[in-house]
C-alpha cells in the first residue's frame, strides 16, 4: 500500500514537475511569475481533446499539435505582452512586477472565459494514448495509457533538463538567468531567449494538459489547481531553479498521495498550501534557491 | 580618537567569486575616509554589507561598539549609519519634499522638525526651487543631490556615500563637496567611494584602497596614492 | 521655476483632497436615488458596486499605494462571510458580533500570511494568496457537512428593506475612503508609497519596510473580510462563489481601469465595471472577456487609469502655473 502510494505520488509528481519546470524557467530569465500558466495547461488539454473528437485527428498528431498550440500561445504572449514592457521598464523591477502580475492574471481569466464561450463550461474527456488491459508492475496496477503518458512526460522532462545543461541553447538560457545584462553584453540575444523560454514553458504545460486529459477531463478552469501546485513547487524548489522544479514536483506528488491516505482524500489539494507555509517558515529560498542579487 | 566603525575580516562570496576577502578597517569619530579601488574591487559590496542590505559570509561590523551584524538595514539606518547608492535610489513618483519628509519621519523627526530640516537642506544644496516637483522630473544630477539630502535629514553617525560625484556637473559637484567638507569640519564622519582622484585628495585626509576584494593600502591619502601596489592596481602591472 | 513642468509623466497626487471630495460627492449623489424611485433591481446593482468598491479600495491600498499584489481580495471576503455565517449557524451568534468577527479573523489570517511572505522580496505574496484563495474555496466546497458546499449557508438579513442596505453600503464606502485618506496623510502614507517606489531605498533610509507592508496587508485583509461579511447579510446566502478568482479579476479591473494609487479610482472603476457588467451579462456573459482585455490594454498603455489620467491633465496645467511662479501643492493633505 505504502509503496504503491509512493509510486503513484512520483507519477503525479512527474506531471507537476513538467508544469513547474516551465514556470521556473520563465522566472529564471524574466523574473516574473506567469499567472496564466494553468491556462497553457488547459489549452493543451482542449487542443488534444477537440482535435481528436471534433476533427478526428489521430492521437499521434493530436498530441504534438497540443504541444505546438501551447508553445505558440507562449510565444505570442511573450512577444505581444511581455517583451515590449521589458524593454520599456528597464531596470525598474517594481513596475515590471506590477505589470506582469496584472497582465498574466488578466490573461488567465480571459483565456478561461474565452474557452467557456467557445466550448462551454463542461469538461471533455480525452482519448487514451494506448488501449489495453491494465498491467501489474511490481504489484501496482497501471494501464498502458498511464504508462505511455508517464513515459512521454519523463522523456520531455529529462530532455528539457538535459538540453538546459548541455546544449548551447541551455547555456544561453542559464546565462540570461544568471545576469541578464551581462549575457546581453556577451552577445546572447536576450529577447530571443525569453521568447524561447516562454514557448517552451507553454509547450510543456500544454503537454501535461494533453497527457492528463484522460484522467482529468479538461474544462475551462481545469488549469487552476495544476497552476497553484506549480507555484508551490517553484517556491519549494527555489524560484528559478530547474532542478528544484523536478525535485519539488516529485516531492509534492508524494506528499499529496501520502496525505490522501493518512489524512483525508478530499482535502488532498490543500496539502500544497501547508507545504508552502512550511517552506516559507523554514527555508524561504527553497531547496535549491540562491540569494538573489539585491542592490 | 575613539572607534566609530570597526570592520573585521569581512568576507562575501558570490558563487565562486570572492567579492570581498577578509577586509578589516576602523574609522574614528568625525573621520572622512576615501574608499578607492578599481571597478569590481568590492567597494559597493562592502557598503552593502555595512548597511545591512547584504549578509556577510564572515566577519564583524560594529557601530559605536554595537554589533550591527544581525540588524536589518532599516535598523542600521536608524542607528545612525546611512548610505547613498551608486545607482540613485529616490522615490520617483513622490515630490522632492515628500522624499525628504519620508526620510525624516523614518528617522524619528516630527512634522515641524522634518519640514524645517528639509528646507534647510534644499537651500544648502541649491535645489529649493524644485521642492514641489516630482522626483522623476529632476535631472540625474539633481536626483543625486536629492538622495544625498535624504541621508542628512537627521545627522547620521556616519554616511556611506557610493560615488556621489559620478555623472554630475562640476558646479553641483562643488556644492556637494563643500557640503561634505563643511559638515565634516563640524564632526560628521564619512566614507566616500569615488573614482575622482582630485576630489578624494582634496577632501579626504585618509584613504583605503581595495583591490580584488582585499585592502591593499590604508593610510594618509597621499601616501596611499604613492604606494606602488595601488598604482599597479589602477594602471595595470606593466606600468612604470 | 519647477523642473520640466510640462512633463505628462507627472503622477496624480495620491492623497488629493479633491479626489476625496469628488468621491464623497458621488456617494452623496447616489444616496437619494432610492427615494427618487430607483428600481429595486438597480438598487441591487449599486449595492453590489459599492461592495466591490470596498474590495477595490482595499486592493488599491496594497497594489496602488504599497506595491503589493494580493490575489485574495475575494478569498478574504469569502472568509469573512463564512465566519459570520458559521457563527450564526452553529452558535446562534448575532450578525452584530459575527460581522466584526469576520473582519478580525481575516485580519489575523492576513497578519500571518504577511509575516510569512513579506519578509522576503519576490512574488511570494501573490503566489501564497492565490493558493490560499483557491484552497479556502475548495475547503468550503468540500466540507459539505459543515458548509453545505455549493448550496451555501443561510444567514439572517440585517434590514427588511433593500434601501437600508443601500444606505449602509454608501456609509461603509464613505467611511473607508475617509479613513484611507486620513491614513495616507500620516507618515505611514509616505512610507507605503516609498515602499512602492523603491523598497530597497526606503529600507536603507530607515523605513521599517517589513512592518509597514505587513500592516498594510493586515488592514486590507481585515477590511475585505468586513466587506464580505456585510455583503453576506445582504445576499443572505454564503456560498463559495463569493471567493471565486473571477471576482478578484473584476476587482483588479476596477482598480486598473479607475486608476491605481488614486483615492477616487477604485470607486469610479467599481461603478463603471459593475454597471456595465450588467449589460455585458445580459448580452451573453461577456464581462469576463471584455474586462481582462481592458485591463491588459490599460496596464500597457494607460498605467495611471482614468482618474490618474485626468488628474495628470489637471496637474500638468497646475504645473504650468507653477512655472510662472506660484504653486502650492498638498504635501500632506490631512495637515
Ligand atoms: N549580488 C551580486 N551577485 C553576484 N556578483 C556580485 C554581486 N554584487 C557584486 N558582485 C560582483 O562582486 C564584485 C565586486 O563588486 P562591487 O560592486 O562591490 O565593485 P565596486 O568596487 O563597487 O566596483 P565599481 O567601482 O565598478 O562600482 C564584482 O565582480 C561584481 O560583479
Ligand atoms: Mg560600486
Amino acid at each position: 500500500m505504502l509503496s504503491s502510494m509512493l509510486v503513484s505520488g512520483l507519477i503525479t509528481g512527474t506531471f507537476y514537475a513538467l508544469m513547474a519546470l516551465g514556470l521556473t524557467m520563465i522566472f529564471g530569465v524574466l523574473r516574473i511569475v506567469n499567472f496564466a500558466h494553468g491556462e497553457f495547461y488547459m489549452i493543451g488539454g482542449f487542443a488534444y481533446v477537440l482535435l481528436y473528437h471534433s476533427l478526428g485527428v489521430p492521437i499521434v498528431a493530436a498530441l504534438p499539435a497540443a504541444v505546438v498550440a501551447g508553445a505558440a500561445l507562449g510565444w505570442v504572449v511573450e512577444r505581444l505582452l511581455i517583451r515590449p514592457v521589458y524593454a520599456e521598464m528597464g531596470a525598474r523591477q517594481q513596475g515590471r512586477d506590477e505589470y506582469a502580475i496584472i497582465v498574466t492574471f488578466a490573461l488567465s481569466i480571459l483565456l478561461i472565459a474565452a474557452m467557456t464561450k467557445i466550448v462551454g463550461p463542461w469538461s471533455l474527456q480525452g482519448p487514451r494514448l494506448i488501449d489495453g488491459p491494465p498491467l501489474l508492475i511490481a504489484g501496482i496496477r497501471v494501464s498502458p495509457h498511464q504508462l505511455a503518458a508517464l513515459g512521454i512526460a519523463l522523456f520531455f522532462l529529462l530532455g528539457t533538463l538535459y538540453l538546459l545543461n548541455y546544449s548551447l541553447w541551455g547555456r544561453q538560457i542559464r546565462a540570461v538567468a544568471q545576469n541578464r545584462s551581462a549575457a546581453a553584453v556577451m552577445g546572447v540575444d536576450v529577447g530571443k531567449v525569453s521568447t524561447i523560454v516562454f514557448a517552451t514553458a507553454g509547450g510543456l504545460a500544454a503537454l501535461a494538459g494533453a497527457l492528463l486529459s484522460n484522467m482529468i477531463s479538461p474544462s475551462p478552469d481545469v488549469g487552476a489547481f495544476p497552476a497553484i501546485k506549480s507555484y508551490v513547487i517553484i517556491v519549494l524548489g527555489g524560484l528559478g531553479s530547474p532542478l528544484g522544479a523536478l525535485i519539488g514536483g516529485l516531492l509534492l506528488g508524494v506528499i499529496e498521495n501520502l496525505g490522501a491516505i493518512y489524512i483525508s482524500f478530499s482535502y488532498r489539494d490543500t496539502y500544497g498550501l501547508v507545504l508552502l507555509v512550511v517552506i516559507l517558515l523554514v527555508r524561504p529560498n527553497g531547496l535549491f534557491g540562491e540569494m538573489r542579487r539585491e542592490v | 580618537m575613539s572607534d566609530l566603525i570597526v570592520v573585521e575580516d569581512l568576507t562575501k562570496r558570490f558563487g565562486s567569486l570572492v567579492a570581498v576577502d577578509g577586509v578589516s578597517f576602523t574609522i574614528g569619530e568625525g573621520e572622512l575616509v576615501g574608499f578607492l579601488g578599481p571597478n569590481g574591487s568590492g567597494k559597493t559590496t562592502v557598503l552593502n554589507m555595512m548597511s545591512g542590505l547584504l549578509r556577510p559570509d564572515a566577519g564583524r561590523i560594529s557601530l559605536s561598539g554595537a554589533n550591527v551584524g544581525g540588524m536589518t538595514a532599516d535598523r542600521i539606518a536608524r542607528a545612525g549609519m546611512i548610505r547613498m547608492f551608486q545607482l540613485t535610489r529616490i522615490y520617483p513618483e513622490m515630490t522632492v519634499i515628500e522624499n525628504l519628509l519620508t526620510a525624516g519621519f523614518a528617522l524619528g523627526l516630527d512634522k515641524r522638525q522634518a519640514t524645517e530640516r528639509a528646507d534647510e537642506l534644499l537651500a544648502d544644496l541649491k535645489i529649493l526651487a524644485y521642492r514641489e516637483a516630482f522626483a522623476s522630473d529632476l535631472s540625474g544630477g539633481q536626483q543625486k543631490l536629492l538622495e544625498f539630502a535624504c541621508c542628512f535629514m537627521k545627522a547620521p553617525k556616519i554616511a556611506l556615500l557610493d560615488e556621489p560625484f559620478a555623472a554630475i556637473h562640476p558646479t553641483m559637484r562643488q556644492t556637494l563637496a563643500d557640503y561634505v567638507r563643511g559638515t565634516n569640519a563640524a564632526g560628521q564622519a564619512y566614507i566616500l567611494v569615488s573614482h575622482d582622484m582630485p576630489i578624494v585628495i582634496d577632501l579626504c585626509p585618509r584613504a583605503i584602497c581595495l583591490a580584488a576584494g582585499s585592502v591593499l593600502a590604508d593610510g594618509p591619502t597621499d601616501e596611499v596614492l604613492r604606494e606602488p601596489a595601488v598604482i599597479e592596481a589602477y594602471l595595470g602591472p606593466n606600468h612604470s | 521655476m519647477a523642473a520640466r513642468v510640462s512633463s505628462l509623466r507627472r503622477p496624480a497626487a495620491p492623497t488629493s483632497r479633491t479626489q476625496l471630495a469628488i468621491a464623497l460627492l458621488m456617494l452623496a449623489a447616489l444616496a437619494p436615488l432610492p427615494t427618487l424611485g430607483l428600481e429595486i433591481y438597480w438598487q441591487g446593482v449599486v449595492i453590489t458596486s459599492l461592495y466591490y468598491a470596498m474590495l477595490a479600495t482595499n486592493w488599491n491600498l496594497l497594489a496602488g499605494y504599497t506595491g503589493l499584489f494580493s490575489l485574495a481580495p475575494a478569498g478574504f471576503a469569502m472568509l469573512g462571510a463564512y465566519v459570520t455565517a458559521l457563527l450564526w449557524t452553529y452558535a446562534g451568534v448575532s450578525p452584530l458580533i459575527g460581522i466584526p468577527s469576520g473582519a478580525i479573523v481575516c485580519a489575523v489570517v492576513g497578519l500571518i500570511i504577511g509575516i510569512l511572505t513579506l519578509r522576503l522580496s519576490g512574488p511570494y505574496l501573490a503566489l501564497t494568496t492565490l493558493a490560499l484563495a483557491e484552497i479556502l474555496r475548495v475547503i468550503a466546497l468540500n466540507s459539505f457537512d459543515i458548509t453545505r458546499g455549493e448550496i451555501g449557508l443561510e444567514v439572517p438579513a440585517l434590514f427588511s428593506h433593500q434601501s437600508s442596505y443601500y444606505y449602509m453600503f454608501i456609509v461603509a464606502v464613505g467611511c473607508l475612503l475617509i479613513g484611507l485618506h486620513w491614513l495616507l496623510g500620516k507618515p505611514c502614507g509616505l512610507y507605503l508609497r516609498a515602499i512602492r517606489n523603491d523598497e530597497t531605498g526606503a529600507r536603507a533610509r530607515g523605513v521599517r519596510t517589513v512592518f509597514w507592508k505587513v500592516f498594510a496587508f493586515t488592514i486590507s485583509s481585515g477590511f475585505c473580510g468586513l466587506a464580505g461579511a456585510l455583503f453576506a447579510h445582504y445576499v443572505i446566502i454564503v456560498s463559495p462563489s463569493i471567493g471565486h478568482l473571477l471576482v478578484t479579476g473584476l476587482v483588479m479591473s476596477m482598480v486598473v481601469l479607475g486608476g491605481m494609487g488614486t483615492l477616487l479610482g477604485p470607486l469610479v472603476g467599481a461603478l463603471l465595471v459593475n454597471v456595465s457588467s450588467e449589460y455585458l451579462r445580459a448580452a451573453g456573459d461577456y464581462q469576463h472577456i471584455v474586462f481582462p482585455i481592458i485591463v491588459i490594454v490599460f496596464a500597457r498603455f494607460c498605467r495611471e487609469g482614468l482618474v490618474g489620467r485626468i488628474a495628470m491633465m489637471f496637474n500638468a496645467r497646475a504645473g504650468v502655473n507653477a512655472a510662472r511662479g506660484s504653486r502650492t501643492t498638498e504635501v500632506l493633505a490631512s495637515s
